[in-house]
């Protein structure tokens, strides 16, 4: 779990104990901790911490996902699955990674 | 509205009916009816008002019952105890306070928020 | 990580808004926007800048923004200097700063936030803003007969208990609202 001050200060932040039902609209960095079903559209990096379930689909600049994902994902830049990610949906992004533990099932389109 | 003394209603006195004029007035009675002053209206802790107000200011530490209109401020201390309606450009309810009602001021939203 | 579990705060920043649901069981401040519906156990602060157009259910509610919505806090209500407000709030304790500007139906008392949550359970998935209004308590207490309460001197406000208690929740109204006016 990040530590308070690795968060990106003056953001938004979904504690763990939250659930949204709805959709998230944002120009900043956007961390999840708690649940979100719906839609997130960020203009800047979604990180989705470990513990948190996002069942949403999404566009953001970027994704960084250590939680669970259950979606449509599509981003300007990078998309990235640490070891305890778990991602069920199709990505489209420039770049993706994928560390060694995550777990995905989905399509991945880099628009080769 | 300064330069009077305030008229002081005291703890045994009751007033039914009308009252105004343009001095301050400080209930620490009852009055029963309505008030409508220029001035400043102060009901002590110990009065109690079961009227309609119309005052400038309102100033309350103690029991009423009806509708202020305060063309200043309407101000609930801490131990006021107020069931009605307040209408009023700035309005201050005080921890301790006690009301029930409603309460009816300008309020600007922005441009893209909606009261319902 | 220690610090973690003991109080998150979770911010909805200035560019930010949620349309839908928001629920939770800790601090939640909003600098940005909630547009729909907020049940939180917890404190809400709507800070300058923020706006809140949602039916609020919280413990707390602190106010320096924008809410347009009816509001039952189980705890308090505070509306601060910059605080802009339309819809009823029942909640037990409710203070206005200076500066604050505020529409509608207010109710305090021990049992009306108890009350008005189990009323707002009991009907469950209505939709939020056809919420019905809290008023009816407050003009049955102005209806109840001048008699029914005992001449009681005012008794000085004493610090409540956080939440209310259900056994207080018996009258219609808050007893200090049905207390007849001293007559000599």
């Amino acid at each position: 779990m990040a530590k308070d001050k690795d968060r990106p200060m003056g953001n938004t932040v979904i504690g763990s104990s939250i659930v949204i039902d709805g959709e998230i609209t944002g120009e900043e960095p956007l961390t999840i901790l708690g649940t979100v079903k719906g839609k997130i559209v960020v203009a800047q990096n979604l990180t989705v911490e470990p513990g948190a379930t996002v069942e949403a689909n999404v566009e953001a600049q970027s994704l960084t996902v250590s939680g669970r994902v259950t979606g449509n994902v599509t981003v300007r830049e990078r998309v990235e699955l640490r070891s305890d990610a778990k991602m069920v949906g199709d990505v489209k992004s420039p770049r993706v990674v994928i560390a060694d533990g995550a777990s995905f099932k989905g399509n991945v389109d880099m628009d080769v | 509205m300064a330069d009077k003394e305030p008229c002081l209603i005291g703890s045994r006195i009751t007033i039914r009916g009308q009252v105004s004029g343009n001095q301050d007035l400080i209930v620490e009675g009852r009055i029963e009816g309505r008030v409508s002053l220029q001035n400043k209206f102060t009901v002590e802790e110990s009065g109690q008002v079961e009227a309609d107000l119309e005052v400038a200011e309102a100033a309350l530490h103690g029991q009423v019952r009806g509708e202020v209109v305060a063309t200043h401020s309407a101000h609930l201390h801490p131990t006021a105890r107020v069931v009605g309606t307040i209408r009023a450009p700035r309005v201050v309810i005080e921890e301790g306070a006690r009301f029930s009602g409603q309460i009816d001021m300008e309020v600007e939203l922005p441009a893209d928020v909606r009261a319902k | 990580m220690a610090d973690k579990d003991v109080r998150e705060t979770t911010v909805i920043g200035a560019e930010t808004r949620i349309s839908g649901e928001v629920r939770g069981d800790e601090d939640l401040v909003v600098r940005g926007r909630i547009d729909g519906r907020v049940q939180l156990t917890e404190t809400l602060t709507v800070e300058a800048g923020g706006v809140v157009q949602a039916d609020i259910e919280v413990k707390n509610l602190v106010v320096s923004g924008v809410v347009v919505g009816n509001v039952v806090a189980s705890a308090s209500v505070k509306l601060l200097a910059k605080a802009r407000v339309i819809g009823d709030v029942t909640a037990p304790r409710f203070t206005m700063e200076e500066g604050a500007a505020y529409k509608g139906r207010v109710e305090m008392g021990e049992g009306e936030a108890a009350r008005a949550l189990e009323k707002r359970a009991s009907r469950s998935v209505e939709t939020p803003r056809q919420a019905p209004r809290l008023a009816a308590p407050a003009r049955a207490a102005a209806a109840a007969p001048r008699h029914a309460a005992p001449p009681r001197v005012a008794a000085a406000p004493v610090a409540r208990p956080a939440l209310p208690r259900p056994e207080t929740a018996a009258g219609v109204a808050p007893a200090w609202a049905k207390k007849k006016l001293r007559r000599r």
